[in-house]
Formats: structure tokens, C-alpha cells, sequence
């Protein structure tokens, strides 16, 4: 395939490394930290569970306001209270999942959006000097849509009455690791 | 047609060709890449090694190709031509390139345009597709203004994205199944939001 053999003719740069570093740096940010990760495949199984159209409504609104957060983040726009944010969105993402919750679909988008912010805030604000921005955000966003898909991909078993229970579970498990990470934020010893 | 009876290897290549773009050691949009082989190859490694380009464009033709045939078929032709009138304009007038952020803006547009899929005219991705490959193409004119070649390389970079707007474009409107079209939908969410970082990372403070 041509495009295979264009990639490596092109050593004349002066960044050499760069590109596939940033684009690296950025696909493994949202991978680096559980709690980051518990909330995004939550919001996945969330999806599954509520069907159509949230299931793809979601994860098409939750990459965008992410986004914004990053953004703000990028801004120096102050946000009050992310670790905490982070930690709580994966106590309520977690406890929709336990209850399977099915508010209308406003509602969800809000509850998902809301807690978006604070996880785009995060990873902006995280953001290391010296990357290609463009490079870092593909990576970035390209991780969190596939940690949803994942979420997505395990929600299949929805279909079925033990895997309803297993979805459940999971959803206990979210939710008590956002307890941990909730009590870590607050200074409790756990 | 080939193009539905082997969905997932056109979909393989365009993984790859967006791939090859990200992890090679290019970074640098505003000068061209020496492949080697010549003008018109530097041109066509020049797009494909420019995410901003390839997102761009990528993005358009998700909207496109979801607003249906005649809408695509309209793109396929204008943005090419846009971006060639806008890379000779940029070989010939000396006023400064557009700002990245402007560019950047471009992409959150069409990308959220793809991601909402709204019931516009035909006629309107073309329009949009004109208006943004001018100003795509005045950049990479600008970029290419130093060159020896520079309508060679021009053409390169021309051929490079009509060959990749035509793909994106008729792997879209081929795809009938609704998860596909949703896929397509959240395909254009991930260009907006990579887009609104990209915008961010520009503005930053320090920057």
C-alpha cells in the first residue's frame, strides 16, 4: 500500500518523532488513569442499557463537550473542583448503571455532559508542553471514543438476563471505585 | 461495486492512510516534504501527512456523502477545484496565510455539520466545501510559494485529496445500515472535538 511506503520517506524534518510521540502521548492520556477510564466505559454501558438513540447519542455529545473541557482547560479557564468532579462522575455514572437507570434522554445527555467537563478539564489542563497539538488531540480523542466502544461492546450482553445482571455488576464495581477515589480526594485514608 | 462488497478493506486502507499520517516523523504543514520521488509525490506525501488537511477534508465528506448522492457528488467536485484555486492564489498573492485557528474553526464546523447530519440544501456542503478549500489551499500555496515546482507539487496535493474526499465521500453514501450512518455521525463528533483542542492548544496562553 502506498500509503505504508510514504511514511517512512520523509526523515527531513526537524522534529523527527514528534508526530507519532504526541499522537502516542495523547491516545494513552485518557488510558492513564483508572478513574478517567472507569467513568468513560461507564458511560458506554450506560448507553447500552438505555438503548436507542442514547446509545449513540452519547457518545457522539460526551467526545464534543469533552472537548470543551479540554479546551477551558488549555485556556487556563478555572473549574472548581475537578478531582473531585472526576472521582463523583464515576460514583453516579457507576450508580445509573447499578439501578439501570432510564431518566429521559435530556437528563441522561446532561448528567454525561456535565461529568465530561470535568474529565476534557483535567486532561487540558495535563496537556505537556512541547507536543503537537493537533497530533496530541487525535490521539486524545480517538482513546476516549474507544474506551466509550468498549463500554459499548460489553453493553451487547444486555441482551441477555444474565448478562443484564453482569452489567449491573460492573456497574457496582464503577461505582466503588469512584468511592475510592472520591474518599482519596477528600483526604481519607481508604 | 467494489466499494460494497469489501466495506471493511476500504475501511482498513483508510485507517491506514490516517495512521501512516499520524505516527510519521512529519510535523510541519507549512513547509513541503522531500519524498524523493519528485514534485508532484511531494505534494501528495505533503497531504497525507498533514492531519489538519486530511481531518478537513475527511470531515467534509462525511457530510457530504451523509446528505446523499447529489450532495456528494457536488463536493467531490468543488473542493478539489476550491483548493486548487486556492493553492495557485497562494503561489501568487504575498499577503500572509490564514490563521491555523481559522483553519482549526473550519474543521469543529464541518465536523459538528457531519455529527448533527442537518436536513441543509444539496448545494450547501459544496458551498462550505468551496469557502474552506480556499482557505486550506491558500495555505498550502503560501507553503509551497519557496518551491522550485510549486504548480506540480500543487497538483499533487490536489490529486491526493480528490482521490481521498472521493473515497470517504462514496464509503459514506454507500453505507445504508443505520449503525453505519451513526458511525459515520460519531466519526464527525471526534473531527469537531479534535478540531475545538486543536483551536485551544493555538490560543493557549504562552503559546
Amino acid at each position: 500500500m502506498s500509503f505504508h511506503t510514504l511514511a517512512p520517506i520523509t526523515p527531513v524534518l526537524a522534529h523527527m518523532g514528534e508526530g507519532g510521540g504526541s499522537f502516542v502521548s495523547g491516545l494513552s492520556h485518557p488510558i492513564g488513569g483508572l478513574d478517567h477510564m472507569l467513568a468513560m466505559v461507564a458511560v458506554g454501558l450506560w448507553g447500552a442499557q438505555l438503548g436507542k438513540p442514547a446509545i449513540w447519542v452519547l457518545p457522539i455529545s460526551f467526545p464534543l463537550v469533552m472537548a470543551f473541557g479540554g479546551a477551558l482547560g488549555l485556556l487556563g479557564v478555572p473549574l472548581p473542583g475537578v478531582e473531585a468532579g472526576i472521582a463523583l462522575s464515576a460514583v453516579v455514572l457507576g450508580l445509573m448503571v447499578l439501578i439501570e437507570a432510564e431518566p429521559p434522554l435530556a437528563v441522561a445527555l446532561t448528567v454525561a455532559g456535565f461529568f465530561a467537563l470535568f474529565h476534557g478539564h483535567a486532561h487540558g489542563v495535563e496537556l505537556p508542553e512541547g507536543q503537537s497539538g493537533v497530533l496530541y488531540s487525535i490521539g486524545f480523542v480517538i482513546a476516549t471514543g474507544l474506551l466509550h466502544g468498549a463500554g459499548i461492546g460489553i453493553g451487547v450482553l444486555h441482551r441477555w438476563k444474565a448478562g443484564r445482571r453482569g452489567l449491573r455488576a460492573a456497574g457496582g464495581i464503577v461505582l466503588l471505585g469512584g468511592l475510592y477515589f472520591l474518599a482519596q480526594t477528600c483526604g481519607l485514608k481508604v | 461495486m467494489t466499494l460494497n462488497r469489501s466495506p471493511w478493506r476500504a475501511y482498513y486502507c483508510m485507517g491506514l492512510a490516517i495512521l501512516s499520517a499520524i505516527l510519521a516523523p512529519a510535523t510541519a504543514s507549512a513547509h513541503l516534504v522531500s519524498s524523493g520521488a519528485g514534485p508532484f509525490y511531494d505534494g501528495v506525501a505533503h497531504f497525507f501527512l498533514s492531519p489538519e488537511d486530511l481531518i478537513l477534508a475527511f470531515s467534509l465528506a462525511l457530510f457530504g456523502g451523509l446528505r446523499g448522492r447529489r450532495a456528494a457528488k457536488a463536493l467531490v467536485l468543488a473542493l478539489p477545484s476550491a483548493w486548487f484555486g486556492g493553492c495557485a492564489a497562494g503561489l501568487y498573492f504575498s499577503s500572509p496565510s490564514p490563521p491555523d485557528a481559522l483553519l482549526f474553526a473550519g474543521i469543529i464546523l464541518a465536523g459538528l455539520l457531519a455529527a448533527i447530519n442537518p436536513k441543509l440544501p444539496a448545494a450547501f456542503p459544496a458551498l462550505l466545501a468551496v469557502i474552506l478549500g480556499i482557505c486550506h489551499g491558500f495555505a498550502n500555496g503560501r507553503a509551497m510559494a519557496a518551491t522550485h515546482t510549486p504548480l506540480l507539487a500543487g497538483a499533487g496535493i490536489v490529486a491526493a485529496l480528490a482521490l481521498w474526499v472521493l473515497w470517504t465521500a462514496a464509503l459514506t453514501v454507500t453505507r445504508r445500515k443505520p449503525w453505519q450512518r451513526i458511525a459515520a455521525r460519531v466519526l464527525g463528533s471526534w473531527a469537531a472535538a479534535i478540531g475545538l483542542l486543536a483551536i485551544a492548544w493555538q490560543l493557549r496562553p504562552g503559546s
